[in-house]
C-alpha cells in the first residue's frame, strides 16, 4: 500500500505537485494520468525518492519513505521508464540481475532468476540470456525492462510510460502480456500513462491530473461514465460510450457457447439439436479445437441447411478471456457475425460474446 | 557455347604492384655518396653487375603480373605473397650488392642511400602483399606475421653487418652508444608527460562534466594551449622557469631550470592535456541520461554507478583519448630537444645543422617506430577493455 498525504513538491517557482493525498491499493494497478506537465511523473519519482517532495507526507507498507536509506528504498521497489535503461555494455541476464547483485544474490540464484523471468515474460532463456541491448527490438527490451524490475520480486513496482515508445501494434501486445503476468504476479503497481485507452485497459484505478492536482479518482467505468467535470469531459473525448466498453472484461458476459465436434455435426443437424442463441454453432474437432462455424437459421425442425460450413482461423475470429467488450465488438464489427467465440491459448471454445448484450450493456449502463 | 579463351578476371590491385615493380627496374636503385653531405650519383639495378639479381627481380615481377590475370586461388594468393616479399629480399639484396661493389677502401667515407627504384619495389611488396591477404580468410595473427618478415628479414641483415654501407646505419653507428640514451631518454619524456597528463586531465574531464560552471573555462585553456605552437610553448617555458630556479635554490636543486627536462615535461603534459580531457568529459556525457536514471532507480549508490555502469561504459573513450596523446606526445618530445632536453630529437637537430639528411633519417625512423608501436599496443587495449555490448557499436 502506498499512501500520499498532502503531498507538494515546488520547483523554483513551479509548483509540479500541489498538496495531493491519495491512497494505492495493495495488489492492484493504480494509473496516473494527465496531459504533459501534470505533475503525474513527478508523484511517480517520489515515492521512491528519485525527487524529493517540498512538503506532505508519503508511506510504503505503513512506513514514511523518509525512514529508508534511498538505495535500500529503491531496491525493494521495481522500476520500469519509458526509454527502457537497459545498460548496454551489459548482456540481458546480467541486466535482470542488477538488482539481485545489488542485494548480493549468489551468481548461481541470479542466472536461475534471470532464465525464470525470461521465460515467464515469454522469451526463450536460450536465445536471449546472452544477447546484448542493442540486438533487440524495443518491444524485447520493454520486456526485459519489465522482467529486471521484477527480478527481486518487489512487491511494488513503478512504471513510468513503459509502453510510450513502442509503436501501436506492439503496445498492445505488450500491454495483454502485462495484464496476464498481473493476475499471477498481484503487484502493487503505479503506472503513469498519457494515453486513455492504456489507463482504462491496465487500471484498476485511474487518477487523472492537472497542473499538479487530483481531478478524478476513480475506477475506469465511472470516469467515463460519470466525469466529474468539463475538463475530464474534454479529456476522455467524445467517444467515451465506445472507451467504455474498454472497461468490461468478456470474462464477465461469456455466454454459453453452442460446439459440435465436427464428425457428430451430421447427427445433431439430423436430431435436431443444432440450435444456437446466437445463430452460431462452433465446429470444433474431437479434441475440442475450433475448427469451423455454422450458421444456423431459426428453425429447430432439422431442415437442410441453407448455409455451409465455414473453416475459419481460430484467432482471426476468437478472443481470448483477456479482451475486453470493446475488443469483442471490433472483433463481431470485423467478421460481420453476430456474436464471437472466446477462447483458450490453445483454441479451444469457452464461451461466446453476443453483440446483442454488448449493446445491452451500452445501454443500460450509460443511461444510469 | 565454345569458349577460345578463358575469361580474364583482373585482380586489379596486384596488377597495380607488378606495374609499380616494372617501373622500378628502371630508376636508380641505389645513391652513391662520396662522404655524409655531399650530393649522391644515382645508379641503376644494370650497374651493379649481377645479372642473378637483375633476373630474379625480373622473374618475380613476371609472375605476380602472370598471377592477376587469373582466378585468385588460395594457392595463388599464397605465391603472390611469396613473390612479393622475395621482392623486398632481392631489393635488399641489391643493397647489399651495392655496397660491395662501389664502396671501395678508394672511398672511405663513401656510403650508399636507397634509391627512388628501391623505394618503389618496396611499394610493390606492400601493394601486392596487403591486397592479396586483405580479402583472404586467414587469421589475423598469421596476417601479421606474414606482414613482419620483411622487416624481421631487414632486421637480421641489418644486425649481421650486411648493410652497414647504407649512410643511415653509418650515422648510427657512429653515435651507438649515444642511442639508447636518447632514446630511453624520449620513451621517458613522454611517457612522463602522458602520466602526468592522465593524472591532471582525467579529474579535469570529470569535473568539467560533473560541474557545469567549469566546463567552459576548461576547455577554453585546454583548447588554447593546443593552439600555442609546439615551439613557442617550449620557448615560453624558458623565461618562468629560469626565474624560479633563480629565485628558490631548492628548485636548483631538483633540477629544475629553464632549459632541459624540466620545462621539456612541462610543455609535454599541457599538449598531452587535450585529448584526454576531451575525452574524458564525452566519455561521460555519451551515457544516456537513461541508462544513469534506471541505475539510480534501481538502488544504485554514487559507488556503484561508477562501478556499474560509468567506469565500463567510459573506459573505452577515456583510453582513446590517452592513445592520441602518447601518440602525439611521442612526436612532439622530438621538439623538446631544442630546449635541451635531449630525446631521439637531438639526432634531427643535429642532423638538420650538419646538413647531414640521413642523420635526420636516423632520427626520426625511431620516433615513428615508438609512436606506430604504442597507438597499435594501445589498440589492443582499448579492445580488450571494451565490453562485448558496447564492441559493434562504436570504435
Amino acid at each position: 500500500m502506498i499512501e500520499f498525504e498532502n503531498v507538494i513538491k515546488r520547483f523554483d517557482t513551479f509548483t509540479a505537485v500541489d498538496s495531493i493525498s491519495f491512497t494505492v491499493p495493495e495488489g492492484e494497478v493504480t494509473v496516473l494520468i494527465g496531459p504533459s506537465g501534470c505533475g503525474k511523473t513527478t508523484s511517480l519519482r517520489l515515492i521512491n525518492r528519485m525527487i524529493e517532495p517540498t512538503g506532505g507526507y508519503i508511506r510504503v507498507q505503513g512506513r514514511p519513505v523518509k525512514s529508508f536509506r534511498p538505495e535500500e528504498l529503491r531496491r525493494g521497489i521495481g522500476y520500469v521508464i519509458q526509454s527502457v535503461g537497459l545498460l548496454p555494455h551489459m548482456s540481458v541476464r546480467d541486466n535482470i540481475g542488477i538488482v539481485p547483485r545489488l542485494l548480493r544474490w549468489e551468481k548461481e540464484r541470479r542466472h536461475r532468476r534471470a532464465d525464470e523471468l525470461l521465460q515467464m515474460i515469454g522469451l526463450d532463456p536460450e536465445t536471449y540470456r546472452d544477447k546484448y541491448p542493442h540486438q533487440l527490438s524495443g518491444g524485447e527490451a520493454q520486456r526485459i525492462g519489465v522482467a529486471r524490475a521484477l527480478a527481486a520480486n518487489p512487491p511494488i513496482l513503478l512504471m513510468d510510460e513503459p509502453f510510450g515508445a513502442v509503436d501501436p501494434l506492439n503496445r498492445e501486445v505488450l500491454q495483454k502480456e502485462f495484464l496476464k503476468l498481473q493476475r499471477k504476479l498481484k503487484k502493487t503497481v503505479i503506472f503513469v500513462t498519457h494515453d486513455l485507452d492504456e489507463a482504462i485497459r491496465l487500471g484498476d484505478q485511474i487518477i487523472l491530473m492537472q497542473a499538479g492536482a487530483i481531478v478524478q479518482h476513480d475506477t475506469p467505468e465511472r470516469i467515463l461514465a460519470e466525469p466529474a467535470n468539463q475538463f475530464v469531459r474534454d479529456f476522455v473525448g467524445t467517444d467515451r460510450a465506445l472507451k467504455r466498453l474498454s472497461c468490461f472484461s468478456v470474462e464477465d458476459y461469456l455466454q454459453e457457447a453452442m460446439t459440435v465436434p465436427e464428425s457428430e455435426l451430421r447427427q445433431a443437424r439430423r436430431s435436431g439439436k443444432l440450435v444456437s442463441g446466437s445463430g452460431i454453432v462452433w465446429v470444433t474437432d474431437h479434441d475440442g479445437v475450433l475448427q469451423a462455424m455454422q450458421r444456423v437459421t431459426g428453425n429447430p425442425e432439422g431442415e437442410p441447411l441453407s448455409e455451409p460450413l465455414s473453416r475459419i482461423v481460430p484467432a482471426e475470429v476468437g478472443i481470448n478471456s483477456y479482451s475486453t467488450l470493446r475488443d469483442a465488438l471490433s472483433r463481431i464489427l470485423g467478421q460481420g457475425l453476430p456474436a464471437v467465440p472466446v477462447i483458450d491459448d490453445s483454441d479451444h471454445v469457452l464461451g461466446e460474446i453476443r453483440l446483442a448484450d454488448i449493446e445491452e450493456v451500452n445501454q443500460s449502463e450509460l443511461t444510469r | 557455347m565454345i569458349r577460345f579463351l578463358p575469361r580474364l578476371r583482373v585482380e586489379k590491385v596486384t596488377l597495380l604492384g607488378s606495374l609499380l615493380g616494372v617501373v622500378a627496374f628502371f630508376l636508380p636503385i641505389v645513391v652513391l655518396k662520396p662522404n655524409r653531405v655531399a650530393e649522391g650519383t644515382p645508379h641503376a639495378l644494370w650497374e651493379l653487375h649481377a645479372p642473378l639479381i637483375v633476373a630474379f627481380l625480373a622473374v618475380l615481377v613476371g609472375t605476380a603480373l602472370i598471377l592477376s590475370l587469373g582466378p585468385q586461388t588460395r594457392l595463388v594468393r599464397m605465391m603472390k605473397v611469396t613473390a612479393g616479399i622475395l621482392i623486398f629480399v632481392v631489393a635488399v639484396g641489391s643493397l647489399i650488392r651495392a655496397g660491395s661493389v662501389f664502396i671501395t677502401p678508394e672511398m672511405p667515407f663513401g656510403r650508399t642511400t636507397p634509391g627512388s627504384g628501391f623505394w618503389l619495389a618496396v611499394l610493390a611488396t606492400f601493394v601486392i602483399t596487403d591486397g592479396s591477404l586483405r580479402n583472404a580468410s586467414i587469421p589475423r595473427g598469421v596476417k601479421s606475421a606474414i606482414g613482419l618478415t620483411p622487416l624481421l628479414f631487414l632486421a637480421v641483415v641489418a644486425l649481421l653487418g650486411m648493410l652497414d654501407n647504407l649512410a643511415i646505419l653509418k650515422e648510427f653507428h657512429n653515435r651507438e652508444s649515444r642511442f639508447v640514451g636518447e632514446l630511453l631518454n624520449h620513451i621517458y619524456l613522454s611517457f612522463s608527460a602522458v602520466f602526468a597528463a592522465i593524472l591532471i586531465g582525467v579529474p579535469l574531464g570529470l569535473l568539467a562534466w560533473r560541474r557545469r560552471k567549469l566546463e567552459k573555462p576548461v576547455f577554453v585553456t585546454v583548447n588554447g594551449i593546443q593552439t600555442i605552437p609546439s615551439l613557442a610553448l617550449f620557448g615560453l617555458m624558458i623565461a618562468p622557469l629560469a626565474f624560479l630556479s633563480r629565485q628558490f635554490p631548492v628548485l636548483r636543486d631538483m633540477g629544475i631550470q629553464g632549459i632541459g627536462n624540466a620545462p621539456a615535461l612541462i610543455a609535454l603534459t599541457l599538449y598531452a592535456l587535450l585529448p584526454i580531457v576531451r575525452n574524458t568529459y564525452t566519455s561521460l556525457a555519451v551515457i544516456p541520461d537513461a541508462v544513469i536514471d534506471a541505475g539510480t532507480g534501481m538502488g544504485m549508490g554514487k559507488r556503484q554507478l561508477l562501478h556499474f555502469v560509468e567506469v565500463p561504459m567510459s573506459l573505452p573513450i577515456v583510453l582513446g583519448g590517452i592513445r592520441i596523446s602518447a601518440v602525439q606526445a611521442i612526436g612532439n618530445t622530438a621538439v623538446a630537444a631544442l630546449i635541451g632536453a635531449g630525446g631521439l630529437g637531438a639526432f634531427v637537430f643535429q642532423g638538420l645543422g650538419q646538413a647531414a639528411p640521413d642523420l635526420i633519417v636516423m632520427g626520426v625512423l625511431p620516433i615513428i617506430f615508438l609512436a606506430v608501436l604504442v597507438d597499435r599496443t594501445m589498440g589492443l587495449i582499448i579492445r580488450q577493455v571494451t565490453p562485448k555490448g558496447l564492441r559493434s557499436q562504436r570504435i
